[in-house]
């Protein structure tokens, strides 16, 4: 049985098409066959991250109008047989395709793949009507930002609204080091505050940086985000693994400094 | 005996206050005088003067189909 989720935030820049990325490749290296869908017609870049912006025909855009055959439209991934994308129009806006012709296209990569992966544009207007129509589950990304948070918590309450049946919360770029000073929020603290179930918690990590450079997504790898990411997927699939929190042991010279702030 | 707020501590209640402000429809400003309102009140009654208190308030939106609509918030450390 195939699962169709959506990957949304509210807010631009928290890591969306990163997270796609990396749980697709994840999902695609424990053997699920699996589909990247780039919803954000226009401000397409989810085909930037993987690597595969050179091998572009056709686009969602021309699937949903007919113009090709949706086998014509997916690209496969250079590294991982199962993993597809099927790349946005660039040329298009949002109001190209209507949240309708999201679910028929999303009904119809069911019939071929395990997973769909639908990165959503950030905001709440038509692109994220569209990517969240067709969608059985949501993945919320969210920063231990104040921005960030608070747009989590407005798309929260409009996937909720909307029927999502299941809504879990992935929280990027923590910084150890930070939430040990106590100055940035824990991952404990945004759950509270959001009171959603938790799917993974990524620290901020160099390793993102050069694998976007590259246009290599690094879940898997025996980098920090490549291990969250790769064991998020685990956790897509339903298997129970434990997600820690980055807070950490205090280093010694830390305590020392966190003893002469209490004094 | 709160000597220094951290900066992850102050984006939490900021977070918070900002997340009941827009839940209730409710201006920030007027959020806070309703707080501490609501604060002064508790306290005169009840003898709270080491405890911390929460206030659950819950909205219920009936409409004519008799439906229930909830929304549930918490209003922490008064």
């Amino acid at each position: 049985m195939s699962e169709v989720i959506v990957v949304t935030s509210g807010k631009g820049g928290v890591g969306k098409t990163t997270a796609t990325a990396n749980i697709g490749t994840g999902l695609a290296k424990l053997n699920q066959k699996t589909v990247l869908v780039d919803t954000d017609i226009g401000l397409r870049n989810l085909d930037v991250v993987m690597g595969l912006e050179n091998r572009i025909v056709y686009n969602l855009v021309d699937v949903v109008e007919g113009n090709c055959r949706l086998k014509q439209a997916l690209i496969r991934d250079k590294h991982h047989p199962n993993l597809y994308l099927l790349p946005a129009a660039q040329t298009k806006d949002k109001s190209a395709v209507t949240p309708e012709q999201m679910k028929k296209l999303a009904e119809d990569l069911r019939a071929h793949f395990d997973y769909i992966l639908l990165d959503c544009p950030a905001g709440i207007e038509q692109g994220f009507k569209n990517a969240v129509a067709g969608a059985d589950r949501a993945i919320v990304v969210t920063t231990p930002e104040v921005s960030a948070i608070r747009d989590a918590d407005r798309i929260i309450g409009l996937l909720e609204a909307g029927g999502m049946k299941q809504i879990d919360l992935l929280i990027n770029r923590l910084r150890p080091d930070l939430i040990r000073k106590g100055d940035m929020m824990s991952v404990a603290d945004v759950c509270e505050i959001l009171a959603l179930s938790l799917i993974g918690a990524v620290p901020d990590d160099a390793g993102i940086v050069v694998s976007t450079n590259q246009g290599e997504p690094l879940a898997g790898n025996d980098t920090p985000s490549g291990q969250a990411f790769f064991n998020i997927a685990r956790r897509v699939m339903g298997e129970s693994v434990e997600i820690p929190d980055f807070s950490g042991e205090l280093s010694f010279l830390e305590k020392m400094r966190s003893f002469f702030r209490k004094g | 005996m709160r000597t220094h707020r951290t900066s992850g501590t102050i984006a939490k209640d900021r977070l918070e206050h900002m997340l009941i402000s827009d839940k209730m429809h409710v201006d920030p400003e007027v959020l806070a005088q309703m707080k501490r309102e609501m604060r002064s009140l508790l306290r005169k009654y009840i003898n709270a003067e080491h405890m911390r208190l929460d206030v659950q308030v819950r909205l219920i939106n009936v409409t004519e189909q008799g439906e229930e609509n909830v929304k549930t918030i918490q209003i922490k450390g008064l």
